[in-house]
Order: structure tokens, then C-alpha cells, then sequence
């Protein structure tokens, strides 16, 4: 691994590499299942700015238990700057919502495409002052940690009624957005799980307080598993009891229809049942292989929980989003693995 | 909260004494404050009685208009209750150390004001004498209640988190109803003797004591969500406009955190002047739950706009003209006074020397409680003077009926609320003790 040592530099070029790599995807080599650029969009956009959502937390909250890995956590936040750029190709993508036939005031293809693009360009700056002014131990770290929260918060919610929700215009849920951002939290305390187990395993030298991190991300998992089934369960009992049909056609849809129904019971067993009943026991709290296994499995509860949205809208080329998921990997990694320098740059 | 001079033990001599003088023979003031109370909440209860003897007729509640003030009055006092378990549970939970000052009053306050919202049901029903049939009992007639209504639900929700944060309140208070079982005498040594289960702070005792208390903490954390949200169910279960919005149960929870938190603020504030216990309840410990205040005004704001910008999002017609109705209708003034009372003015808590000025926290709590009842007025007159069709429209306006009987809610509240702070400790002693000697 000493050997992926790269240069900020080259890992920016990296950067644009898989981004040009994904964008020819999407224009050249998968012009048939429009919603594959999609589902990579609202699944990364998720992990990448929910670790970062989360070290804000902790610092607003002065939750000091996160301290060891706030390094690890931040290091990801240049791909949002990614994510932004990468946002501005959905310009190819946009036959997939069906109001860009009869657009109106919010719903405009040119409006959605700059709101959402300036929205995470936006939360990449602040991230980026968040970062430096957290690792400098600026006074003002703080204010800067409330900015970026409430970039995430926004950005966040327009994913989940822009991006998402508006595939099936006019239908709408006010309780999308929430269930959207605190997901992205949710992944990031899942990332925080395996960097702290990671990290573990490589004895590193501040073995006991990342032991600590461990057992706080498992504990906030179990707390997020029961608030996640909460809020799904939630909103599915108004629309069940209300039941108009305008409103349960969504659901009625994905219950009724194999895979989706299938894929249903597996997000509830993912992001809820198997994280609840396995956190319970405190050993396993202190498990690197059990925290990282079941942080895995969130991870891939969220990416099914995507498709469940989009797939029966759109249609989904798993190949090619396959490629795009190695692509974000191997960024993601690299990163990680690069952090100090990603860091220290920002630093210096 | 110790001073670096002071020894641990003269610091603990010197809190148990503190307390206890708290709880010693009342001032006039006391008394005169208690009498005001006492006779709010007998004009309330007669007024109830003349309801009963003469009808619902007296009171201001109409057709379309069948939930007015009664029911804004219930899910207000339902939301004050649950920032005492917040503060309670889950600040203990998350192992936040400032919620030592403010957990006895604000469980108390929980428990008084889950008192107070449950008659609201019973007061609303018309025959009250006849509450019983709301639970699921045996019956001759074989007649059984709507489990699929969530006005059963609220039945059950809300004396489930009435137990439980009466034995959260009370298995809390052991250690400290020890204490002043030390220091009592005659008759009032009995009854603390009685109440304090034979404490005597042995290991064993702790251990037991520590786990029940994080296992009720855990137990009683899930128990604030799920019953806010049944209550915001009432709501949104049914598809009138402006009620049927999935969202309703976060934004319930969090506005119930909001309106708790300021609750406990317009509490503690006076009490802890007349009882100078300013060394223990300090500026930090009142900057910190200011946040908490901060932190739940953003997300009942965020709510505010998600809802709005969502009616007009879809293109229902209904629900645009309901939220037009909100803005610029018969309520609006009680709308933009509820926006200003619950979204703007806590904005200024941002800036940290107003979170740390009492007087300006006091203020600002009282205008978040009336913020935070005009939500539910809001929320509950305007859906209903106006729904789907033209014909069925009408106004509320409450009468003198709904006035007295909300008063005397609020007399009920506080009256119970001077009574503890005379027979019960005030601030958990131990868990200062703890957090000094950390």
C-alpha cells in the first residue's frame, strides 16, 4: 500500500480521469439505461458527504470521541467538488424525469441542473474551510461546521426531492429529504466504523481511543437503525392509512412487483433489522470484523434502497454502473490512503 | 460548578445543604404564587364542571370546527412533557454532563404536564365521565374500541410514557430522597424513609441502581419518538389538507423537544434566582441547553418551509390553497406571529452573548411557549375552518369556556410544580456530586 503514496496533484488528475472515464460511459457507451448515471450519483453523494456531516457534527456537538479519525472522515471532501462537476453531465440524462416535457417554475431542466451543481460546489468550499479551519484549531471551527451542516442538510434534501422524488412527478413525500440526509449520516457513521476497525487492525498507535471510536460508531449505528426504520416506517404508515390512490401507487408498485418487493425486505433487513439485533451485545461492539462486516452491509442496504427508487422508473445497466462504482472505489481509497498528504496540503 | 479551593467533601455538604433549604418553610411569595395557581386551576375545573352540566354548546368548538383549543391545549402539554425525558434520557445517554442541572425539574415537569394534557381528551369528549370507554375492556354489549383509530393510540401512547417517566422521575430521585431522609425529622422522616426504599448507598445498591437507570434511559429514549409521532398521527393519518403530510411525525418531535426545552428555561430561570442556586446552575450549563433550543428551532423551521414548499411542489390545488390560506387567511396574524415566535427570533441565540444573557433566555422562552401553542392552533383551526369543500367552510373563535379551562391547565402546571419544589429535591444532588468529584 506504501506504494499508492500519490501526490495532491496526481490524485486531482486521477480525479478528472474517472470523471471523463464516467461521462464517456454515459454519453457514448450507455445511452440505453438512463438511470445508471443516476444511481451513482445519489449513492456516492451520500457516502462522500456523510462522513464529512459527521465530523461537523462532533464538532458542533464537542463530541470529542470522533478526534482520531477526524483526519480519515475529512479526507474525502475533494470529491464533492467531483460530484458537482460530475452533476452537470445529468445535462445528457435528463429525459428520465417526466415533467421536462411540461416544465414549471421549480421544475425547469436548466434551473435543476444549476441549483444542484452550484448547491455542491457550494458545499465543497465549505467543506474545504471546515477542514482547514478544524485541523488548524481555528476558534471559529465551529460557525464554519454549522455552514457546512447546513449545505449538507440542503444538498441533501434536494437529492432526495430534485433527483429522486421528482422521477415520479407529481407524487411527493415531505418526509424524503429526511429520511435522505439522515441516511447519508448514516453512512458516514458506517465509514466511521471501518476506518476505525481498519486502523485497528494495523495496530495503530492510539489503539485504545480508535477502540472507543469503534464502540461509539456501533452504538450510534443501533441509535440510527431504530431512528431509519422510524422514519421509513413513518412515512409508509400516512400514505398506507391515507390510502389515496395518487399516494399509494408508489408503494403499491414496489410491493406488489418482484424485485422490488424482494429488494424492499432486504433494505428493512439491512439498514434495520440485522444492525439493531447484532448491535445489541456489547462484544460485539468491540469486534473490528463484526463492525466492519455489518458497516458493509449498511452501506449495501443504502445502494439497494437507490435502485428500489429509481429502477422502476428507469431502467439500470449494471455493468456500466458496476465500472462507475470501481472507478469511485478506487477514488475513495486512494484518498483514504493519501489522506496526510490531502490533509497537510490544506494545512500548509 | 466546585470551586478549585473547596474540598469535595465541604462542596457536598454544602450542595445538600443548599438543596435542602430549598425545600424549607415557603416565603409569602411562595404562598401567594400558589394561591394564584390554585385558584386558576379551581376557575378551570368549575368551568369544566358548567361544561359538563350544560353541554359542549357553551364552548366556542362548532361544525367544521370540532377540534379547537381543547385539543391545541392536549398536544401542547404533550410536547412540554417530553423534553424533561429528552433532557433526562438522552442527554444521559450521549453522556452530555450540563442535563445534571436541569433533570429533576424537567422530569418533574414531564410528569405534571403529561397530567395536564391527558384531561384534555377527557375535557374535549363532552360526557367525561365516560373515559372509560376508551380503553379495551369486557363488556356485556360486546362493544370494543377502534384499534384502528390514533385517537386510541394517544390512549395508549400517552399513559405508557406517563408510567415510565414516573418511575424514570422517581427511581432518579432515590438517592437524594436518602439524603433528605438524612436531614428530615418526625412525620416527614417516615415518609421519605418510606420513599427511599432503604437506600443506603452501599456497592451493591449502585450497581443495580446504574443499570436500571440506563436501562429505563434506553427504554424511555424510543418511547419520546414514538408517542410525539402518534400524536402528530391524529393528524396526518386523516387526508385533510395541511394535515396529511408524511413528515408530520420528525416535525412533531422535534416542535415537543423545541417547546419542552423552553419550558424547562421559563422554570429553571426564576428558580434558580429565588433559591440562589446560581453556583450550581451556571452560565455554561444554560449556553449549552440553548443550543439544544437553537438546534430544534432549525429543524421545526425546516419542517415549516418543506411542508410549504412541497404543497406548491406537486401541484394539488387543495394543498396550495390550504397553505395560502395559512399565509394570508383568517389566521393569518397568528401564523406570521407563530413564524416569528418559532423561527426567526431564536435565530438570534447564534450569536453566543445573548445565549448567555438570562434575562433574554427568559424572554425568549416565554415567546417560544406562545410560538409553539399558536403551531398547534395554527395547525388545527386553519385545516379545519377550511377543507375541501366551499359549502362546509366556517370560523372558530374560543369562548370564555376554552379560555378558563386553558388557564386553568396552566395554574394546575405551575401549582404542582411549586409543590415539588417544596417536598422534593430540586437538583439531583448525587449526580453533582458525581460530576464535582469527575
Amino acid at each position: 500500500m506504501s506504494t499508492l503514496q500519490l501526490r495532491p496533484v496526481t490524485l486531482g488528475v486521477i480525479s478528472v480521469i474517472c470523471a471523463v472515464a464516467i461521462m464517456l460511459i454515459e454519453t457514448v457507451f450507455n445511452r440505453a439505461s438512463d438511470g445508471t448515471f443516476l444511481l451513482t450519483l445519489s449513492f456516492w453523494v451520500a457516502l462522500i458527504q456523510g462522513p464529512i456531516a459527521l465530523a461537523a457534527a462532533a464538532e458542533v456537538s464537542q463530541g470529542k470521541w470522533i478526534q482520531p479519525i477526524k483526519k480519515e472522515l475529512m479526507a474525502f471532501y475533494p470529491l464533492i467538488l467531483l460530484m458537482a462537476v460530475l452533476f452537470i453531465f445529468m445535462f445528457f440524462k435528463m429525459d428520465i424525469y417526466n415533467w421536462t416535457h411540461e416544465e414549471h417554475r421549480w421544475l425547469r431542466s436548466d434551473f435543476f441542473l444549476a441549483r444542484n451543481s452550484i448547491l455542491l460546489a457550494l458545499s465543497f468550499l465549505l467543506a474545504h474551510f471546515f477542514v482547514r479551519a478544524s485541523l488548524k484549531e481555528k476558534p471559529f471551527t465551529g460557525k464554519l461546521a454549522i455552514l457546512f451542516l447546513f449545505s449538507f442538510i440542503i444538498t441533501q434534501s434536494l437529492v432526495a426531492f430534485d433527483w429522486v422524488m421528482s422521477l415520479e412527478y407529481p407524487w411527493m413525500s415531505t418526509m424524503f429529504a429526511p429520511i435522505f440526509f439522515m441516511e447519508s449520516f448514516y453512512a458516514g457513521l458506517a465509514i466511521a466504523g471501518i476506518i476505525a476497525a481498519s486502523l485497528i487492525r494495523k495496530q495503530h498507535t492510539e489503539k485504545t481511543a480508535v477502540q472507543k471510536v469503534m464502540r461509539d460508531s456501533a452504538v450510534f449505528m443501533f441509535g440510527f437503525a431504530l431512528a431509519w426504520a422510524g422514519l421509513y416506517y413513518g412515512q409508509f404508515l400516512v400514505i398506507w392509512y391515507g390510502n389515496i390512490p395518487w399516494e399509494t401507487s408508489y408503494f403499491a408498485v414496489r410491493m406488489d412487483h418482484s424485485p422490488f418487493r424482494e429488494m424492499m425486505y432486504l433494505i428493512l433487513l439491512l439498514l434495520f433489522i440485522i444492525p439493531f439485533i447484532v448491535f445489541i451485545p456489547r462484544k460485539i461492539k468491540a469486534s473490528p470484523v463484526w463492525i466492519t462486516s455489518i458497516s458493509f452491509l449498511i452501506l449495501l442496504g443504502l445502494l439497494i434502497e437507490r435502485v428500489f427508487y429509481i429502477l422502476p422508473v428507469v431502467s439500470i445497466n449494471y455493468i456500466w454502473f458496476l465500472v462507475e462504482f470501481v472507478l469511485f472505489s478506487v477514488l475513495i481509497v486512494l484518498f483514504f490512503l493519501n489522506r496526510e498528504k490531502i490533509i497537510k496540503n490544506r494545512t500548509t | 460548578m466546585k470551586p478549585n479551593h473547596m474540598k469535595e467533601k465541604d462542596f457536598n455538604n454544602t450542595l445538600e445543604q443548599d438543596i435542602l433549604a430549598a425545600m424549607r418553610k415557603p416565603n409569602p411569595l411562595y404562598w401567594v404564587a400558589l394561591t394564584v395557581c390554585a385558584c386558576l386551576f379551581a376557575l378551570g375545573m368549575y368551568t369544566w364542571l358548567e361544561q359538563m352540566l350544560k353541554g359542549m354548546g357553551i364552548a366556542g368548538i362548532n361544525n367544521p370546527v370540532g377540534w379547537g383549543v381543547y385539543i391545541t391545549d392536549f398536544v401542547f402539554w404533550v410536547g412540554i412533557a417530553h423534553s424533561g425525558t429528552l433532557i433526562s434520557a438522552v442527554l444521559f445517554l450521549f453522556r452530555a454532563k450540563f442535563r445534571n442541572v436541569f433533570n429533576r425539574s424537567a422530569e418533574a415537569m414531564t410528569v405534571f404536564a403529561v397530567m395536564t394534557a391527558g384531561l384534555f381528551p377527557l375535557i374535549h369528549l363532552g360526557r367525561s365521565w365516560l373515559f372509560y370507554w376508551l380503553f379495551p375492556y369486557p363488556n356485556q354489549r360486546q362493544l370494543w374500541v377502534n384499534f384502528q383509530s390514533p385517537l386510541v393510540w394517544d390512549v395508549f401512547a400517552v399513559s405508557t410514557y406517563f408510567t415510565i417517566s414516573a418511575i424514570f422521575w422517581y427511581i432518579g430521585m432515590v438517592p437524594d430522597l436518602a439524603i433528605v431522609r438524612r436531614y428530615a425529622e418526625g412525620f416527614r422522616k417516615k415518609i421519605y424513609s418510606i420513599f427511599s426504599l432503604g437506600w443506603t448507598g452501599s456497592l451493591r445498591q449502585w450497581r443495580h441502581y446504574s443499570k436500571l437507570y440506563m436501562f429505563l434511559a434506553a427504554f424511555a429514549t424510543p418511547l419520546v419518538i414514538s408517542v410525539h409521532s402518534v400524536v402528530s398521527w391524529d393528524f396526518a393519518m386523516s387526508i385533510i389538507p395541511g394535515w396529511h403530510t408524511t413528515i408530520f411525525a420528525p416535525y412533531f418531535v422535534a416542535g415537543a423537544i423545541f417547546s419542552g426545552t423552553a419550558m424547562v428555561l421559563t422554570l429553571i430561570i426564576p428558580m434558580r434566582k429565588i433559591f440562589r442556586l446560581e453556583k450550581y446552575i451556571t452560565i455554561d450549563h444554560f449556553d449549552k441547553i440553548t443550543k439544544v433550543l437553537l438546534f430544534t428551532s432549525l429543524i421545526v423551521t425546516y419542517s415549516y418551509i418543506v411542508e410549504f414548499a412541497l404543497a406548491f411542489y406537486g401541484g394539488h390545488k387543495f394543498e396550495e390553497a390550504h397553505f395560502l390560506y395559512r399565509l394570508l387567511g383568517d389566521y393569518r396574524y397568528l401564523y406570521w406571529l407563530m413564524v416569528f415566535c418559532n423561527s426567526l427570533l431564536p435565530l438570534t441565540l447564534f450569536i453566543g452573548k445573548l445565549r448567555r444573557s438570562i434575562t433574554y433566555l427568559f424572554v425568549i422562552s416565554l415567546f417560544v411557549n406562545v410560538g409553539m401553542w399558536l403551531e398547534r392552533f395554527v395547525i388545527i383551526v386553519s385545516s379545519l375552518s377550511k377543507d375541501f369543500d366551499p359549502y362546509s367552510w366556517g370560523l372558530y373563535l374560543p369562548r370564555w369556556p376554552e379560555v378558563a379551562i386553558t388557564l386553568g391547565s396552566f395554574g394546575m402546571f405551575f401549582m404542582f410544580f411549586l409543590i415539588f419544589t417544596k417536598v422534593l429535591p430540586i437538583l439531583s444532588i448525587t449526580e453533582i456530586k458525581e460530576e464535582a468529584a469527575e
